[in-house]
């Protein structure tokens, strides 16, 4: 009996450390002692990730934290919460399922240094304010069809991409820039790819996956298709978003329609 | 006389029973051991086994084995997988008469049937301490003397194991991990010596090429990578402190000429990466290629193919060896600055070097085989989003391949964008990257902006015979044979084999993750097999 309870510990423990050797992928851990407040905030470490943040971020954020394809850092308004100790876990990790990415491989204390410059972003509190009228801009949103292939909360497409929270996500120029020419900046999961069989015949959609081998896409009536290259005879990537520009609209509707999709931020739910 | 039968039946069967089960057992799992010196100086003629990291000593990664054929290759399918449950498998295996010994991340070592793929022993690496990598927990294989495998491990040690059992022999710290130091790089075994690089100039280290005693693994010599002040060299660098942060570290495995006497180990970039304004000069030895002796350690001759680089261009691509016309010895190396280079492997003679990816950074390499280079192709505060190749360059670690049956040079290339900036000049900080700056950004760049190519060249010339595309850069090294085959692998997963002399494709296999790790092929019971890591498990593959 004596061995049995012996081999049945040392089976459990075996397997317990079998999977113990299977490593998630996740974000490399956080340093146990990590401060609250930032400990590097004199001129030097904020003007060294005045530059790092240029470097690195300006790109999506905007060179001065007005925001862009990345969220805007300049208003003191932050989804992930606003402390040192927060922003640093959000930028060393990066958000999952969104385009923000981990900061690979920058030294702790770099990232205090961008955390330092991003709060002195955030003090200047100069966030852009939309001039429009966010109900009419609802109503704008549904006499165009948006929903037809955007979503919001559990209404509407999934062509195109989910605006549910799209107001922390994005500044105001970038709302305005995706609604009158929606192909200035297409992101890379909404990328349009057609393609031409060998007996002529097209089909449009976006980009899901591709290999040497056969692509993937999901077409304007949501099929998922796949193809063999090799049953292709052509394949583009128009520099060319799937939603039609709106650049005619009124541009009254315009700031409405702002004011709308800036609107829809995770706070206004319960 | 009847007792005395008795004992005599006893002993016969006794003795009977060992020998038949030491020929039943020879003949399930040949012994195979000891892997002596001399087996390693003809490697090429064993082609039923992959004894070092390259192949042979030439680094040829090539093999006369043709079972399989570009005739019949569409008839390779997977005979067994082994599950690594690691990210990130660089390993290249070695194989000694159907023992496959292959390491997995970080530092774990795994001999195999090679026939089955079932786990014969392992060696599980703890860590003496937490180890910063720029990379990943990577480690790129083992070499192997007499009994014993020689591993090199993320903290810094390196670790004789007896091959028979994966019993540690003896273990050495090759420096401090706490420092930023690491080991990655399979060694190489010179004589009686295991030569060992290091990593680490991502960290800020000095970097250093070491060679210990097999036996006992006292260190026989070092050679710094990066000369401190008054040594020859030591005048690249400027007056200040940088050498002491220099990087050169050393982390791919060379080639040895044993005619000359001569090991060939490739260099890293100097540090910190991308601001060079603390480091004036040529930065030697950083970003070159090394001839050095083996027993001593000297340096014969260097030659640098980035000077004063300032984009994470090292030079730890693996040189091969080949013959040229009239038997003049050459060493040839795809860099990653995006250039093929053609060198007297006697003298470090430059003859030639040709672009085989797209380049902004120099105008041309001169006659002397020094780069003149274009301004604006440095790091900016704002970035600079106009240097080719990108920071991961145009060729990088990953094996190349030179088959004598074609006379051609395979391997592969990135065609890639990348975003180069620039920051203050870092502080060393242990256990912290020392970047000052940075090389990535693909993000900000389509992904058919970029995209990769097997490419098989002329070897002495360095002319395009063909190429192969892929969809994005590869990670994959290349493997040919006298099968008239060329096999390599794709980010997206994809095994491929191409035809040797055209380049035609002929067979692929999905096996669904990126690969960052080189093929190999070897004998099993008779049979040929081809093995590579893909995403975090080893298959391999055999014909029908």
């Amino acid at each position: 009996m004596r061995t049995l309870t012996a081999l049945a510990i040392g089976w459990i423990t075996c397997v317990a450390l079998v999977s113990a050797q299977n490593p998630e992928r996740r974000p490399r851990p956080l340093p146990s002692n990590l401060p609250e407040t930032s400990p590097f905030t004199s001129a030097t470490d904020l003007e060294i990730g005045r530059k790092l943040y240029q470097g690195r971020c300006g790109h999506c954020h905007g060179q001065s934290g007005e925001g862009g394809r990345g969220a805007v850092l300049n208003a003191g308004n932050f989804r992930r919460g606003g402390s040192d100790r927060e922003l640093f876990v959000t930028i060393r990790n990066g958000i999952p399922n969104t385009e923000m990415p981990g900061a690979f491989n920058l030294p702790d204390i770099e990232i205090w240094r961008v955390v330092g410059y991003v709060q002195q972003l955030a003090r200047q509190g100069t966030a852009e304010r939309s001039a429009g009228d966010a109900v009419a801009g609802a109503m704008v949103y549904q006499k165009n069809g948006c929903a037809t292939c955007h979503r919001i909360d559990a209404a509407g497409g999934f062509i195109g991409p989910d605006l549910t929270d799209i107001g922390a996500k994005r500044a105001l120029r970038y709302l305005r820039e995706s609604i009158v020419d929606p192909s200035a900046d297409i992101p890379l999961d909404y990328r349009l790819v057609s393609v031409t069989d060998r007996r002529g015949r097209n089909v449009s959609g976006i980009h899901l996956n591709e290999d040497e081998y056969s692509i993937h896409l999901r077409d304007i009536d949501g099929n998922l298709r796949s193809f063999m290259k090799t049953e292709l005879t052509g394949i583009t990537l128009p520099r060319q978003s799937l939603m039609p520009a709106y650049a005619s609209l009124p541009p009254v509707d315009v700031e409405n329609l702002v004011a709308y999709l800036s609107s829809l931020r995770p706070a206004r739910r319960p | 006389m009847v007792r005395l039968g008795r004992r005599l039946l006893v002993f016969v069967v006794i003795v009977g029973g060992f020998v038949i089960g030491r020929w039943v057992g020879a003949q399930s799992l040949p012994p195979g051991l000891p892997v002596t010196y001399d087996r390693l100086l003809k490697a090429h003629e064993e082609p039923g086994n992959w004894l070092m990291y390259g192949g042979d000593y030439r680094s040829h990664h090539f093999s006369t084995l043709e079972e399989i054929t570009s005739e019949n290759v569409q008839r390779l399918r997977v005979k067994w997988i082994y599950q690594m449950h690691r990210q990130k498998v660089e390993t290249t295996p070695i194989v000694v008469d159907g023992v496959m010994y292959v390491t997995r991340p970080p530092s774990d070592v795994i001999a195999l049937d090679a026939a089955t793929g079932r786990a014969l022993w392992t060696y599980e690496h703890r860590m003496s301490s937490p180890v910063y990598t720029c990379c990943g927990d990577v480690n790129r294989g083992l070499a192997a003397l007499d009994h014993t495998l020689f591993l090199t491990t993320l903290d810094a040690r390196l670790l004789a194991l007896d091959a028979r059992s994966g019993r540690v022999l003896w273990k050495k710290e090759i420096a401090d991990p706490t420092l930023n130091y690491t080991a990655t790089g399979a060694p190489l075994i010179v004589k009686d010596k295991v030569i060992v690089g290091i990593g680490g100039a991502e960290g800020g280290i000095r970097g250093f090429l070491d060679a210990y005693d097999a036996k006992t693994g006292e260190r026989a010599w070092r050679l710094w990578t990066v000369p401190a002040p008054g040594e020859p060299g030591s005048e690249t660098w400027g007056t200040g402190d940088a050498w002491k942060h220099g990087g050169g570290s050393t982390w791919t495995t060379g080639s040895f000429d044993p005619a000359l006497n001569l090991v060939y180990w490739g260099t890293g970039n100097p540090g910190p990466d991308y601001n060079g304004d603390s480091r004036p000069g040529d930065n030697l030895y950083t970003c070159s290629l090394l001839a050095v002796n083996p027993d001593t350690g000297t340096m014969k001759w260097h030659f640098q193919f980035t000077p004063h680089d300032t984009r994470d261009w090292d030079a730890t691509q693996v040189p091969v060896l080949i013959d040229g016309v009239g038997g003049r010895k050459l060493v040839v190396v795809a860099s990653r600055n995006g250039f093929y280079y053609v060198l007297d492997r006697t003298t470090g003679e430059f003859l030639r070097a040709k672009p085989f990816a797209k380049q902004t950074w120099t105008k041309e390499i001169d006659s002397k085989g020094r780069p003149v280079v274009n301004p604006g192709q440095e790091p900016t505060p704002e970035g600079n989003e106009s240097i080719w190749p990108g920071v991961d360059g145009g060729g990088n670690w990953m094996s190349p391949s030179y088959s004598p049956a074609t006379n051609l040079l395979y391997f592969m290339a990135r065609e890639e964008r990348r975003r180069f900036f620039k920051t203050d000049a870092p502080e060393f900080q242990p256990g912290e990257a020392f970047f000052g700056g940075g090389g990535g950004g693909g993000a900000r760049f389509r992904p058919e902006e970029s995209w990769g190519k097997l490419v098989a060249v002329s070897p002495e010339t360095g002319d395009v015979k063909w190429e192969h595309r892929i969809l994005a850069p590869p990670w994959s090294g290349v493997l040919s044979t006298a099968g008239n085959l060329v096999f390599s692998a794709t980010p997206s997963g994809n095994f491929f084999a191409l035809d040797a002399r055209t380049g035609k494709e002929l067979w692929w296999f999905n096996g669904g993750e990126r690969v960052f790790a080189s093929p190999i092929t070897f004998l099993s019971r008779g049979r040929q097999m081809i093995t590579i890591p893909i995403g975090d498990v080893l298959i391999a593959f055999g014909l029908d």
